[in-house]
């Protein structure tokens, strides 16, 4: 869906507020047409899911995701139960997302392997014969 | 979300770290400091950005990861301290996690050292430490890609 917002500062609807034109908004001068185009730029409506993995800090970099995509998140608990139980959290919560079987976008290098989080994310897709592709995770054909 | 006292407090304690850590950036190399936002402390020169990093409120994690000025944000050429000290100086670097105000201090201090060891070139200026995990990448690629996989 596109949608176009236009606004018209002096055009003739605008022109019986007889205040507005006097504003600082106005004094802009030229009329402005501002397209948000939704429908482009959320990940379903391209066919991904929207999950972005990869190392925890590129994750929390700014500006490391796009418009509707997110990262996996969990209440940490290695402190109190410890990594594995941490990891088969982290399991879990994959499985169900690959289950749709949308592609996944990965923002670390692929030769970084100094997660077990990250290289279980990874697993879990290559133990599903999904294959990497300009920086997503893509399942197999049918 | 809110953050607690507690996750404040052992930010600003990180910042404060960083700051005297990682003074040699600035002194040395032009680097400068361009935002302490949890949970990344940012330092800029004109070709790089290196984010320095700690989660105080899942688990303490620290790392700090390098990117050009140039990439595109959203690629995933992004460097990390380990992967930069297995590459450039062959030593094995494994990030650690943050628990108390003693391990901040120590953790911080073996950040910056590792980036002051490992570092230098990079640096300077010299990024082709970049064109080789650019190299590394393609063959990676390339391994996990559709025709490798049919073809196993």
């Amino acid at each position: 869906m596109l949608l176009t917002l236009l606004f018209s500062l002096s055009g003739p609807a605008m022109g019986e507020y007889s205040d507005f034109g006097r504003s600082s908004l106005a004094a802009k001068g030229a009329a402005t047409q501002l397209e948000l185009d939704f429908g482009q730029s959320l990940p379903w409506q391209r066919g991904e899911s929207g999950l972005v993995i990869g190392r925890h800090a590129d994750l929390s970099t700014p500006g490391a995701l796009r418009l509707g995509e997110y990262r996996l998140n969990w209440f940490d608990v290695r402190d109190s139960l410890g990594d594995a139980a941490n990891l088969s959290v982290n399991q879990s919560k994959i499985d169900s997302v690959l289950d749709f079987r949308l592609p996944v976008r990965d923002a670390s290098p692929l030769s970084d392997v100094g997660s077990p989080y990250l290289n279980l994310v990874r697993s879990s897709a290559l133990g599903r014969q999904w294959f990497y592709e300009g920086g997503q995770w893509l399942p197999p054909t049918p | 979300m809110v953050a607690s006292h507690a996750v404040v407090f052992m930010w600003e304690l990180f910042c404060k770290e960083v700051e005297r850590g990682f003074q040699f950036l600035e002194a040395e190399y032009g680097f400068e400091l361009v935002s302490a936002e949890n949970p990344n402390v940012v330092y800029e020169s004109s070709l790089v950005r290196i984010f320095v990093f700690y989660d105080s409120s899942r688990g303490g994690e620290t790392d700090l990861r390098i990117r050009r000025k140039s990439d595109d944000p959203f690629s995933p050429m992004s460097l990390g301290i380990e992967m930069l000290c297995r590459m450039e100086s062959e030593t094995e670097y494994k990030v650690g996690r943050i628990s108390s105000r003693e391990s901040l201090q120590n953790e911080v201090t073996r950040l910056a050292n590792a980036l002051a060891r490992c570092g230098s070139t990079l640096l300077v200026g010299d990024l082709r430490v970049f064109r080789r995990l650019e190299d590394q990448e393609k063959q990676f690629s390339r391994k996990y890609s559709r025709r490798m996989k049919e073809n196993l």
